[in-house]
Parts: C-alpha cells; structure tokens; sequence
C-alpha cells in the first residue's frame, strides 16, 4: 500500500510522464481511501489552473527610454 | 521588415527589448540582473550573427540565448543556494503536518478561483510564489510558461527527475499554505 507521500509524488509525476499501471493502481486505491490526499488532489489541480493562468502571458517589464539608448550604445562597443 | 534589416543594434533594442526583459522576469526576481542578462544577450547576438539560422524567427533565437544565460546564473547560483523553506518541511515530517490541510472542510485553495476576480487571485499567487526559492520559480516558469518536458528541465537545472517532481510536490504545498493563509484572512 502506498503511503501519503508516494501518493501525492505521484500525483505530480503523472503530469510529466505516464505512469506504471501498478502505479497507477495504487494512487487509486491509496486516493479512494484517504481524505487528505483526495484533498491534495483537487488543490494541485486547482494551483495547476492558476498557474498556467499566471503564466499564459508575461507580466511586462519595460527599459526606460534612458536605459534603451544606453543599452544600444553599450553592446556595439 | 526583412529579418536582415532588423539585425542592428538600435533596432534589436527597440523591438525586443522589453519583451527579453519581460522573459527573464518570468523566471528571475533581480530587475538589474535580468536588465545585464538582457545585455550580455545583445552583445553575444551581435558577436555571433553568422550563426543566425535565417529559418529561425530572430526573437525564438534572441530568447534561446538569454535562457541559456539564465541557466547558466542558476548553475553558478547553484553553491551559494540555501534552502530557505526547509524548515516548512523538516518540522514534524514524521506527522506529515505539511499535508493535511489544516483547516478541513472544503474552504480549500480552490475556492480562490471562486471568490477572487482573476486579477486579485493573479496578485496573491505572484506574492506567493515570490515566497519560493528563485530556483523554484525558474522551474514552475519552465513547466508552465515554455511548457518544457521533464528532460529539458532537469537538463536545464542539472537536477534529477525525482528532483523535478519532490520540488513541483513542494511547491504546490508551499502555494496552498500560502493561498490558504491569504485566504484566511
């Protein structure tokens, strides 16, 4: 039987790579019996959500006119 | 404009500039450092233009030079690297206390998306993951902005693929501490 923290390990693996069917079993069986990973489960969904909200665009960043004109003169020097 | 016309140095400032900038700050927290990184990206595209594959767009190619310089500040980085959460973990491990949620019932991170308007709930995940080692953001930013393969990242990071999931596992119980606890509030 796997324990909490192969359990949510998991979790997070699977979203890189595809499981082992045997693991793919056990965080089923460990998910169907245990509340605070069920838990885990939908909050790591959740942040996952947010995150690529967070990131679908770049928060902008600017040089400032100053800057820009300094920078054209530096790297051809 | 052709992609010849823009390869100067007034024009390569002018027209992506601002967008490397806003690249590097995706995964770095220093303005100034990501403003040198920024430099020094300029400076080796125009030392080694006839590299330039004229099929490639020239800002996919500006951007995969200043990653490399950014991945190259994270491997000098790497020794001087103190984990500073590690207590977040290392407290009662043996009660696991870092998973429960502590305050049960269903007031979990993701009624964030229910009560807050995407840019409040934009605003307290960016204060949140500040709170994350700059290592860490650099990958989250890997995974989630470029949407990179495990190898890529563990290449990048020179850490192991057990490495890349216990820090995206750490993570996100460090961003639902501290959503939960914005929450709270």
């Amino acid at each position: 039987m796997k324990n909490c923290e192969d359990t949510t390990q998991d979790i997070e693996r699977s979203s890189f790579v595809r499981l082992s069917l045997k693991d793919r079993v056990g965080m089923r069986m460990h998910l169907s019996l245990c509340k605070d990973c069920r838990r885990y489960f939908k909050d790591s969904k959740a942040i996952d959500r947010l995150l690529k909200k967070r990131f679908t665009h770049l928060s902008k960043y600017s040089f400032t006119k100053e800057e820009k004109e300094d920078l054209k003169r530096k790297i051809v020097s | 404009m052709s992609e010849n016309e823009e390869i100067n140095p007034e024009l390569l400032v002018e027209n992506h500039g601002d967008y490397l900038l806003s690249f590097a700050m995706s995964k770095l927290r220093d303005l100034d450092l990501a403003k040198d990184l920024v430099q020094d990206t300029f400076v080796s595209a125009l030392t080694k233009l006839d590299s330039f594959e004229k099929r490639s767009k020239l800002r996919t190619w500006l951007t995969s030079i200043l990653n490399r310089k950014i991945i190259d500040h994270w491997r000098k980085a790497e020794t001087r690297y103190t984990d500073p959460i590690s207590n977040f973990f290392d407290q009662n491990d043996d009660q696991r206390h870092w998973l429960l949620d502590k305050r049960g019932g269903d007031t979990g991170v993701r009624n964030i998306e229910q009560e807050l308007s995407h840019e409040e709930s934009m605003q307290e995940l960016k204060e949140c993951l500040d709170t994350l080692p700059e290592k860490w953001n650099g990958i989250v930013s890997s995974k989630y902005l470029e949407e990179k393969e495990s190898e890529q990242i563990c290449n990048d990071f020179d850490i192991t693929p057990s490495n890349l999931w216990v820090i995206i596992h750490r993570t996100k119980l460090l961003l639902r501490d501290c959503l939960q606890n914005k929450l709270a509030r």
